[in-house]
């Protein structure tokens, strides 16, 4: 936990995204010039309900610190369902990431509609916030 | 239809133990449909593997790969090589895989270098 103690933590966060209201509350964000953490990298999936547990993995594998999904709000979602799928998925995944000893907390789901550009850019600096708290992912740590 | 369940996290990694190189076998049959040791089950528990022994500070080398069906000799074959690379073999299929002992009756290169 060097980095950790003896600098400035930047997080690498990665996002999963639907394309329809998550992208476009990201849309939104930037229309209304909205600042968020440029720590955040979105990734576009045409719905959440397209999200696994491999994703989350592997970007953990790959070295995010942390990661999170933003979906269109429950009952909302344009493909029906995908969002209630996505959001077991990271339960599940929250509990092994809690047995592989990374910690739960570095992975989260997020609703929020089209037009929610300023929620959109909160849950990015609340998520950074989190992860620089929690500090830098142990596996990048032992890669260094 | 034989039914699986996947054993904790926790369990499995003391089974492996302090070995290096750890092949994970998935099976496409009965433990696929119930989410137990398919394709997609081999590929989780290898990445959860691999982070959780970073995460220890002992790193292992975990591959993975999954056949159509662990209980017949010919789907299993062509696992010889990786399973001759590799020190540990989890296999996530039914009890059959157990009983086929990870393939090692038919191939004595594995049997003399006393894979397990």
């Amino acid at each position: 936990m060097s980095i950790q103690q003896d600098s400035y933590f930047e997080p690498e966060i990665t996002a999963f995204m639907c394309i329809y209201c998550a992208y476009m509350a990201a849309d939104t964000a930037g229309a209304l010039r909205i600042p968020y953490p440029p720590n955040v990298k979105l990734v576009k999936l045409p719905c959440t309900g397209k999200t696994d547990p491999r994703y989350f993995l592997k970007a953990f594998e790959d070295g995010a610190d942390g990661v999170y999904v933003v979906a269109c709000p429950i009952g909302n979602c344009h493909h029906v369902r995908g969002n209630e799928r996505a959001y077991a998925r990271v339960q599940w995944t929250k509990k092994l990431l809690d047995d592989v000893g990374l910690g739960g907390e570095r992975l989260d789901m997020f609703f929020m509609s089209g037009g929610q550009g300023a929620t959109f850019a909160e849950v990015a600096k609340e998520m950074t916030e989190r992860i620089r708290a929690l500090g830098p992912n142990p596996v990048k740590i032992v890669n260094s | 239809m034989i039914v699986g369940e996947q054993k904790p996290l926790e369990e499995i990694k003391e089974l492996i133990g302090d070995v290096k190189e750890v092949l994970v076998a998935g099976c496409g049959t009965c433990v696929t449909v119930c989410f137990a040791g398919g394709e997609r089950e081999a590929q989780l528990l290898a990445s959860a593997l691999r982070l959780t022994s970073q995460v220890d500070g002992d790193p292992k080398e975990v591959t993975d790969v999954a056949v159509q069906r662990q209980c017949e000799w010919e789907y299993i074959d062509p696992l010889a090589e990786q399973i001759a690379k590799s020190e540990v073999v989890v296999s996530l299929a039914c009890g059959i895989r157990g009983a086929y002992g990870g393939g090692r009756q038919r191939h004595p290169q594995g049997r003399q270098e006393g894979k397990k």
